[in-house]
C-alpha cells in the first residue's frame, strides 16, 4: 500500500509546484522567514525584550556598512539602542503569530456560519444579515474603537500583556465575514448535488452531512482566502501599530518598528522604518504570491486546460 | 407470500405558486418478500418521485398528501424524519441513476462505506470493515482491501456503480429501491450491472423495485412490471403477460416503440402526442388524446385498475367494461 508521502510525492500538486519558479521561490523565501522568526530567541543576537542588556548609548546607531556603524549591530540600533535585526525578527515573529492567529479566528467563526447558513436555509437571512452589518463596519474602525476602549480599561501597562490576544480578536471578529460568505456559497452549490441526496438516502443525520460531507467540499476557496486573509491580517496589524493601537513599543511587531522609526526619519536615522518596512513588503509578497499559485491551482478550469 | 411493502392509494402533491401539480395520483401497488417489481413509464410519469415518496424524501414543495405505506406492519409515510432516518439506509436502500455523482468526491470509499455501517448497526470499527470487504466481494470488486482506502475518481463508471450497489446492501436490506441504475452507464456495462443485481436480490431474498424506462432491462430483471403513465398505474401484471400480451395502448404503443420492434422499417414507431402536462389535466382518461382506441367515454371518466381473466390489471374502457 502506498504511504501518504509516497502519494504525495507523485501528485499533480508538487508536480506543478516545482515547475513553477514564482512559487518555489516565494515558498523557500517565506520558509525561511517563518523559521527566522520563530527561531528568533535562538539566532537573534540581542534579546529586545530584555531591557538590562540595553543601553541608551546605542542609540540610533547606523548599519554596519554605513559611516558610523558598528559591527555590534548588523543593521544598526532604534531609538532606544536595541539591535535592529534582533527587535525585527522577534517583529516578525508576532506579526505572523497575530496574522495566523485572527485568521484562524475568521475561518471558525466564519465556516460555521457560513455551514449554518447554507444548509439550515432557516437561518440563512439572519446570519447572512449579520455578516452585512458586520462588513459594513471597516476594519480599522472596529479595531479602533475596541482597542481604545481596552487600553483605557487596562492602563498601558495591563495592555502590554493583552496586546497579542487582543488584535487577534479584534482583527478576527472584523473579517469573519469573507470566509461565511465564501462557505455559503459553497454550500448552496454543493447540497444540491446527488451525493448529498445519497447521504439523505443513507440515513445519515443532517450535522454529519454537514461536517462530513458537504464541508471537505468548500475547502477548496477557503485555502484560498485563507492565504490572501493572512497577509491582510498581517497588514491590518501592522497599520494598526502604525496607529498607536497595536502592540506597544516595548514588545515591538514590524508595524509599531515602522511607527517608532517614523519620528527619527528626518534626523537621518532612516533604517529604523525602511527595514522593518522592506520585511514587511516581503513577507506579504511572498504570502500573497503563493496565495495566486495555490488559486491557480486549484481552479479547475485552468487545472483541467 | 409474506407481504413487504404495500403502498395503499399514494398520493403525492407538490404546492407550487401556480397551483397544486399531483405528480402521483392513488397509486396502490404491493411488494411481497423478495419480489422484483419494475415501474415503467415516460420520463415526467411520476416514477422517480412514486420512488422517493417510499422513503420519505421528496423535494421541497413535494408533499404525500394521501395514502398509506405499510412497510413490515407500519405506515411509515407517518413516520417522523427521525423515524424515517432508522429506515432508509437500513431497512430500504436506494440506488441512483449516475454513479459519478452519488459518491462523495473527498472521502475514501472506506470511509464512506464504514459511515453507512456505524450510523445503522451497533458493530466495532473493526466488524464493520468486514461488513465492508464482505459487501465489496459480492459485488465483485477485486482486492477490496486496497480499493476501500481508494477514493471514487480512482473507479470506472461500473465500478462505481458497484461500489454503490454495495453501499446499498451493508445493512443486509430488505428493499432496495433503484432508480434508473443503468442509464448513465454505457451498453456493455448495463447488462452486468443488472445481472448483478439480479443475483444479489435472489441470493439475499432482497425485495426489489426497478425504475426505468427500459422495458428491454424490465422485462428481464423483474417478475412484476407496473406501468405508470402521468402518475397513475395503467396496467399492472406479471412480466412476461405485459411484455408478450400488452392491454393497455399505451403499453402497447411502448412496446411497439422499442426499435428492435421496428422490423426493418425506417422509421421507429412512436407513441404520437405528448404526455399531458401534470397542471392540466384531461377530465378522462390521462392517455385519451394520444389514444388510438379511444372511447366516448373516455373523455369524460377516468377508468380504475380492473383485473383480466389473464390475471394483469389495466385500466382502460377499451379492455375491460368498454361495453357496460
Amino acid at each position: 500500500m502506498r504511504t501518504r508521502w509516497q502519494r504525495f510525492k507523485d501528485s499533480y500538486m508538487l508536480h506543478s509546484f516545482l515547475r513553477d519558479p514564482v512559487a518555489l521561490t516565494c515558498f523557500i523565501i517565506l520558509s525561511i522567514l517563518v523559521i527566522s522568526a520563530f527561531s528568533a530567541p535562538i539566532i537573534a543576537p540581542h534579546d529586545p525584550y530584555d531591557s538590562a542588556t540595553i543601553e541608551i548609548m546605542d542609540a540610533q546607531i547606523a548599519p554596519v556598512w554605513s559611516e558610523g556603524g558598528s559591527s555590534k549591530f548588523l543593521l544598526g540600533t532604534d531609538a532606544q539602542g536595541r539591535d535592529l535585526l534582533s527587535t525585527m525578527l522577534y517583529g516578525m515573529r508576532v506579526s505572523i503569530i497575530i496574522g495566523v492567529g485572527a485568521v484562524c479566528l475568521q475561518a471558525f467563526i466564519g465556516i460555521i456560519v457560513g455551514l449554518l447558513s447554507g444548509y439550515v436555509r432557516r437561518l440563512d437571512n439572519i446570519l447572512m444579515r449579520i455578516a452585512d452589518v458586520q462588513l459594513s463596519f471597516s476594519t480599522y474602525m472596529v479595531a479602533i474603537f475596541i482597542g481604545a476602549i481596552v487600553q483605557t480599561a487596562f492602563g498601558v501597562a495591563g495592555y502590554d500583556k493583552v496586546a497579542v490576544p487582543l488584535l487577534i480578536v479584534i482583527i478576527g471578529l472584523a473579517e469573519w465575514p469573507q470566509y461565511a460568505r465564501t462557505v455559503r456559497a459553497s454550500v448552496l452549490a454543493e447540497r444540491k448535488k446527488e451525493y448529498v441526496e445519497a447521504a439523505r438516502v443513507i440515513g445519515l443525520s443532517r450535522v454529519r452531512i454537514m461536517w462530513r460531507h458537504i464541508l471537505p467540499n468548500t475547502l477548496s476557496p477557503v485555502l484560498v482566502i485563507s492565504t490572501v486573509q493572512v497577509a491582510n491580517a498581517i497588514m491590518s496589524e501592522a497599520a494598526l501599530s502604525f496607529l498607536g493601537l497595536g502592540m506597544p513599543v516595548t514588545k515591538p511587531s514590524l508595524g509599531s518598528l515602522i511607527t517608532a522609526g517614523f519620528e527619527y526619519i528626518f534626523s537621518g536615522s532612516w533604517w529604523i522604518t525602511i527595514f522593518p518596512g522592506i520585511l514587511l513588503v516581503g513577507l506579504i509578497l511572498v504570502i500573497n504570491l503563493l496565495g495566486d499559485w495555490v488559486r491557480d491551482f486549484l481552479n479547475p478550469k485552468l487545472y483541467k486546460g | 407470500m409474506e407481504t413487504l411493502i404495500d403502498i395503499k392509494n399514494l398520493r403525492v402533491d407538490f404546492e407550487l405558486r401556480s397551483g397544486t401539480v399531483r405528480a402521483v395520483r392513488d397509486v396502490s401497488l404491493t411488494i411481497n418478500k423478495g419480489e422484483r417489481l419494475g415501474i415503467v413509464g415516460e420520463s415526467g410519469a411520476g416514477k422517480s418521485v412514486l420512488g422517493f415518496s417510499l422513503i420519505n424524501l421528496i423535494s421541497k414543495p413535494g408533499k404525500i398528501t394521501n395514502g398509506e405505506i405499510i412497510f413490515q406492519g407500519n405506515d411509515i409515510s407517518k413516520y417522523s424524519y427521525e423515524q424515517m432516518r432508522k429506515i432508509r439506509g437500513n431497512r430500504i436502500s436506494m440506488i441512483f441513476q449516475d454513479p459519478m455523482m452519488t459518491l462523495n468526491p473527498v472521502l475514501t470509499i472506506g470511509t464512506q462505506m464504514m459511515e453507512t455501517v456505524l450510523a445503522h448497526m451497533d458493530v466495532s470499527k473493526k466488524e464493520a470493515e468486514e461488513i465492508c470487504l464482505d459487501k465489496l466481494r459480492k459485488v465483485y470488486i477485486p482486492s477490496p482491501e486496497k480499493r476501500l482506502a481508494q477514493y471514487p475518481h480512482e473507479f470506472s463508471g461500473g465500478m462505481r456503480q458497484r461500489i454503490v450497489i454495495a453501499i446499498s446492501l451493508l445493512t443486509s436490506p430488505n428493499l432496495i429501491i433503484a432508480d434508473e441504475p443503468t442509464t448513465a452507464l454505457d451498453v456493455t456495462i448495463q447488462a452486468e450491472i443488472m445481472d448483478l443485481l439480479l443475483e444479489l436480490c435472489e441470493t439475499e431474498n432482497m425485495g426489489l423495485i426497478l425504475i426505468t424506462h427500459d422495458l428491454a432491462v424490465v422485462s428481464e430483471v423483474t417478475q412484476r412490471i407496473a406501468v405508470l403513465y402521468a402518475g397513475k398505474v395503467v396496467e399492472l401484471g406479471t412480466a412476461e403477460q405485459i411484455i408478450n400480451n400488452p392491454q393497455h395502448p399505451y403499453t402497447q404503443g411502448l412496446i411497439k416503440a422499442l426499435p428492435q420492434m421496428a422490423g426493418g422499417a425506417k422509421r421507429l414507431n412512436q407513441i404520437p402526442g405528448m404526455m399531458p402536462s401534470l397542471r392540466d389535466m384531461p377530465t378522462g382518461c390521462p392517455f385519451e388524446p394520444r389514444c388510438a382506441a379511444k372511447l366516448e367515454r373516455c373523455k369524460h371518466e377516468i377508468p380504475t385498475l380492473k383485473e383480466l381473466e389473464s390475471g394483469t390489471q389495466v385500466a382502460c374502457y377499451q379492455r375491460n367494461g368498454g361495453d357496460k
